[in-house]
């Protein structure tokens, strides 16, 4: 194997004319393809400007995990003072197997409701129609997450809509907002009928790049509909998939407003999360330096998990 | 018979409704989803207009028509300038946003680009890793732009999401279309602005939907980055402090707080981006786009 | 060589551009040891630009000659922005301080000792030292002084319904517990259906909770309480047991709404103004009026009052937001003279900052009214009156010599008179180191475990060995020696 890899290295530098010896072919034929893509340097100019001076510049602070630092201004080097009392802190653990839960099912349930909507709005024939249901799902995105929260404990309250018919069911009205048993389904549901339609924009506008010939094709060869959405559809979403996927990853530990507006204390147990947590203890009480510690162990949880997906992904390209 | 006819045919009105199971079975779950979406919305709607509407009680039907939430919002005169820089922000920020994140999708998505690695992890990292908002407070204070409308722009301006968003939509055009261009002599720039760009218009749309959105819903930016320049704030800033205004006041002639002006604000907040979706949403008409070009 | 010389000219602007990115902040403040001609602020609750702020700065600048620049943040954020741009270096000269902020601020040494310049300046030596005296920190100081005069909670009570099942206004517990008892189940509103019930209530976190809820706490405390110049853990007192035990009674009965644990300020208000409920613990002032107006609008027969404290309790005065002066401000005397000794004058610059500019927000009443002077409507809404421009007028710290001027809803005034005869003053909460890194913790647990001891899960005794396990793993006993010390 690592012959292969050494002779065909080989085989490029020896490739390229007037070559001495393998280095300082390597060097030419880098400066040859940079000087060839110089367009594409300028391209990436603005948008790296605006990253490292936003994004990377104020990063540097994140050294502050490892320092006192509060309203007094930055303090003493403490080292990983701060992870450890996180780590023995007593809201901690528990906030961190909240994020993973409630992220990953997060995740995986509006995904696939997200995929699978998209897929049948896709099938839709009459563009009225699809362009009315287009329209209508994605509304839910556009309220403030306090207006959806208030919603959803409307309707979920004593004199709620759910309570209205398990009363006429003739059982006792449930206390859903402080119920341990409820919260986490009931968040998700909330989560889910905010995002799944926006989320579908996304995938509507990949599938509406596939050539309609390939379904004419395959019809001839006496496909019906659902092979035609196992075998042509989702395979040309893949990469769509794969990247929002990844993404979702990314962000998905930063689970806070969403939670803010319909948590309480019954159901910290359930619902507390990092950000809330932080928040709480952290940023409210001015401890500004292990609030940007729980951050930064919450950043590099989420780092590695992209590492993680991305190579998977590209394993199951590989595969494909 | 060539490609547009063939695709006017599949969309035309008079081909038969073959009304398949599936069909069935689609437009059945459909209808059902978009009812379960549209009744907590429908709510925000009629209570809008019932100057009894409760918080804490759940009912559909209004019980006090009344259109004072909305005359609340409207017939003050301090709604217009910050409606305007809320336009012309969006505008702004949507052509700053696309210029910049589809010239570094567009870099990204070629196949062998020296260093792209780099750059790719470089847009990776920043949607993992967030900054505080103290140093990056810091920045734009020593950057000297503190109370301008430039840090609410470019702070968004590139947004790591969108970008590979983009990226990936790039990608999807077939390399043989960019190589039969570079054959009949276009530029690499020419490529991009005459070839990619036309092909890409789905995706272009949805991030520019996308983009907007973020603009529009924008307030938290202003609200710190413009704490004195209080006359450059934006439509949402402006709803926000009615909002708080009326709960901590409220105002003779009307109940505290009332939910009729609460969803007043919310209603009044959506009605501009649903205006705009249809236009947006056009692109992602199945086809159209692949096809007409290949011919 | 000329395209070295380029490639090392652009790398060298590269990196000066990038310099000052990382330079320190400059203090954005005022001038020299001499007076200052500008004075900025961070204030909370002044007018919005809209109501004529600038008019009232221009009317200050007349009166003092000295330049006022005000950052108002809304409301929601103003902590928040306030705290990033000290973070960041740049604080203001004034500023208002929420409950929270005043003790960490001053801990840190970001605030000048107020003692002196109280002192010297004739108008505030003339302040009834009472009035900041809950203020003072742990080292003898005080760092800042109030905006307002107390103020805090009191009950509010539906008079109509009281009529309607035949009870009086309820003197002694057992008196309110069977009030309540009426409002649940003897369908107070007369519609014929069981949707009332007798107590509504916010549930807050922190110090706050004992804001409200003084009927059934009566002489106990969730937080922190300082009992004869000592402090102890409200939480495991003996009153508290018994706080409890009142707790669970009327919570097992259902006369207190079942769902308060989910509610705040806003969701309690709505309850009582829709007529869901018949009893809220709410803010004194303005909140007299608009909480009876707001249930009048949807039930025409409603009469919202507010009542005396029933045997055993009382009401608790509020330790509200202060305003303080930067430590690194040239010329803290001057500045304090300036605002603060303006605003306590009893004359044009106490009128200035209690009622705002004349012609524009207030005019002299007609002479026969009774009153001095007559608010004007809202420029932002002339739907509405102004109330204030910056002190509420029933609120000002100097009342006995400064009256206030404008005829006032009785509601309004009514809550007042009662909650200043039933009320006592509550002490500021000054924590040490350990005290603030666990505060939050602290708090999180006693919520937590107060809602399962009220709703059944858990018995008192068992609760409350929970808690002193968790408050033992969070230092109880130093956060109190930092408090006693």
């Amino acid at each position: 194997m690592a012959n292969a890899i050494i002779s065909s290295r080989r085989l490029l530098s020896t490739g390229s004319p007037g070559v001495l010896n393998g280095k300082t072919g390597k060097f030419r034929r880098l400066a040859k393809d940079i000087l060839e893509h110089r367009l594409f340097y300028f391209f990436l100019l603005p948008g790296a400007a605006l990253l490292i001076t936003f994004h990377f510049v104020p990063m540097l602070e994140l050294r502050l995990a490892f320092f006192e630092y509060g309203l007094g201004g930055i303090g003493d080097f403490v080292g990983f003072e701060h992870f450890r009392t996180a780590f023995q802190g007593l809201g901690f653990p528990r906030a961190f197997r909240n994020t993973l839960l409630l992220s990953s099912i997060n995740i995986v349930v509006q995904m696939t409701l997200t995929i699978i909507i998209s897929l049948l709005l896709n099938e839709v024939v009459n563009a009225r129609f699809k362009k009315l249901v287009q329209t209508i799902i994605y509304l839910p995105h556009f309220l403030s997450w306090i207006v959806v929260a208030s919603l959803f404990i409307l309707m979920l309250s004593r004199g709620g809509i759910v309570n209205a018919i398990i009363k006429s069911l003739g059982y006792d009205p449930v206390y859903f907002m402080a119920s341990q048993t409820w919260w986490r389904p009931i968040y998700l549901l909330a989560l889910a009928w905010r995002e799944v339609g926006w989320g579908t924009v996304i995938f509507l506008a990949a599938l509406s790049g596939i050539d309609p010939e390939m379904y004419e094709s395959a019809k001839l060869d006496g496909a019906n509909r659902l092979q035609q959405m196992l075998f042509i559809t989702l395979p040309h979403l893949f990469p769509t998939i794969s990247i929002v996927l990844i993404m979702n990853l990314a962000k998905v530990f930063n689970l806070f407003e969403s939670v803010m507006v319909m948590y309480n204390p019954m159901v910290y147990e359930v619902a507390d999360v990092l950000q809330t947590y932080v928040f709480r203890i952290g940023i409210q009480q001015h401890r500004f330096a292990y609030a940007t510690a729980v951050g930064l162990f919450r950043s590099v949880i989420a780092f590695v998990l992209v590492i993680a997906a991305n190579r998977l992904t590209r394993k199951m390209r590989e595969v494909y | 018979m060539s490609m547009m006819s063939r695709q006017q045919t599949l969309f035309s009105p008079r081909r038969k409704l073959r009304l398949e199971p599936f069909s069935i079975v689609n437009t059945a779950f459909l209808l059902l989803l978009i009812s379960i979406i549209v009744i907590p919305i429908l709510k925000v709607l009629v209570d809008s207009f019932d100057g009894m509407a409760s918080e804490t009680v759940f009912s559909l039907f209004p019980r006090r028509l009344t259109l004072d939430g909305y005359r609340h919002v409207i017939t003050r005169s301090t709604i217009i300038r910050p409606f305007f820089v809320s336009i012309g922000m969006t505008l702004a920020g949507l052509l700053v946003s696309m210029t910049v994140t589809s010239l570094y999708a567009y870099a990204l998505a070629q196949p062998k680009l020296p260093g792209k690695k780099i750059f790719i992890a470089m847009a990776m990292i920043t949607m993992v890793f967030q900054p505080g908002l103290v140093p990056l407070f810091i920045v734009v204070r020593n950057l000297g732009i503190m109370n301008t409308l430039l840090p609410v722009i470019l702070i968004k301006a590139i947004d790591a999401y969108y970008m590979f968003l983009m990226m990936n939509f790039f990608k999807t055009i077939p390399a043989s279309i960019t190589e039969a261009a570079k054959i009949d002599g276009c530029t690499p720039w020419q490529v991009f602005w005459r070839i990619i760009l036309p092909l890409s218009k789905p995706g272009l749309a949805a991030i520019s939907l996308f983009y907007m959105v973020l603009f529009w819903n924008q307030w938290f930016e202003y609200v710190i980055y413009l704490p004195k320049a209080t006359d450059l704030h934006n439509f949402q800033v402006f709803m926000r402090s009615i909002l708080i205004e009326s709960e901590t006041q409220g105002y003779d002639g009307f109940v505290v707080a009332s939910q009729a002006l609460k969803n007043a604000i919310v209603v009044i907040s959506i009605i501009p981006v649903m205006i705009v979706y249809p236009f947006v949403q056009k692109h992602f008409v199945k086809g159209i786009n692949l096809g007409a070009i290949k011919g | 060589m000329k395209r070295r010389i380029a490639i090392v000219a652009l790398l060298l602007a590269v990196l000066v551009s990038v310099m000052p990115v990382f330079a320190a902040g400059t203090k954005d403040s005022t001038e020299t040891a001499a007076m200052p001609t500008k004075i900025t602020a961070y204030l909370n609750r002044v007018l919005i630009a809209e109501d004529a702020r600038d008019a009232v700065l221009a009317k200050h600048k007349e009166l003092t000659g000295v330049e006022l620049e005000v950052v108002m943040p809304p409301h929601g954020q103003y902590s928040q922005v306030l705290t990033t741009s000290v973070m960041a270096g740049d604080i203001p000269d004034i500023m208002e301080l929420t409950t929270a902020d005043y003790p960490a601020y001053a801990a840190q040494g970001l605030l000048v000792p107020l003692d002196d310049f109280i002192r010297s300046n004739p108008n505030t030596a003339k302040l009834n030292p009472a009035t900041y005296a809950g203020y003072r920190m742990s080292d003898g100081k005080v760092y800042g002084i109030p905006t307002w005069r107390g103020g805090g909670c009191v009950t509010y009570i539906r008079a109509d319904w009281l009529r309607n099942v035949g009870m009086s206004v309820p003197i002694t517990w057992d008196d309110y517990v069977k009030v309540l008892r009426a409002f649940t189940f003897n369908d107070p509103d007369r519609n014929g259906q069981k949707d009332t019930v007798g107590l509504a209530m916010p549930f807050q976190s922190g110090w706050e909770f004992d804001y409200y809820n003084r009927f059934i706490m009566q002489e106990a405390y969730l937080d922190f309480v300082n009992k004869n110049g000592r402090w102890y853990d409200g939480f495991t007192q003996p009153e508290m047991v018994a706080a409890l035990e009142r707790w669970i009674q009327l919570y097992k009965e259902g006369i207190i709404d079942p769902e308060f644990f989910t509610d705040n300020t806003g969701r309690a208000r709505t309850k009582i103004m829709e007529g869901q409920a018949g009893v809220l613990e709410h803010w004194v002032g303005t909140w007299g009026s608009r909480l009876h107006a707001g249930a009048k609008n949807i039930d025409p027969n409603a009469d919202l009052v507010a009542i005396r404290s029933i045997q055993g309790t009382h009401y608790v005065d509020r330790i509200g937001q202060v305003l303080s002066i930067a430590a690194t401000t040239a010329n803290p005397k001057a500045v304090f003279d300036n605002i603060v000794g303006t605003m306590w004058d009893q004359g044009e610059g106490q009128i200035l900052w209690t009622y705002g500019v004349e012609g524009i927000h207030w005019q002299k009443a007609p002479a026969g009214s009774g009153y001095e002077f007559q608010m004007l409507p809202q420029p932002s809404n002339p739907d509405r009156s102004m109330q204030k421009s910056f002190i509420d007028p029933p609120l000002a710290l100097n009342l006995e010599q400064f009256p206030v001027k404008v005829a006032q809803d009785p509601r309004d005034a009514e809550s007042l008179r009662i909650h200043a005869l039933d009320s006592r003053p509550l002490s500021i909460l000054s924590l040490g180191k350990v005290g603030l890194e666990n505060i939050g913790e602290l708090r999180d647990a006693k919520r937590e475990i107060f809602s399962k001891i009220v709703m059944g899960t858990l018995s008192i005794q068992d609760g409350l060995a929970q808690y002193r396990t968790i408050a033992e793993r969070l230092n109880i006993t130093t956060i109190l020696t930092e408090l006693n010390s």
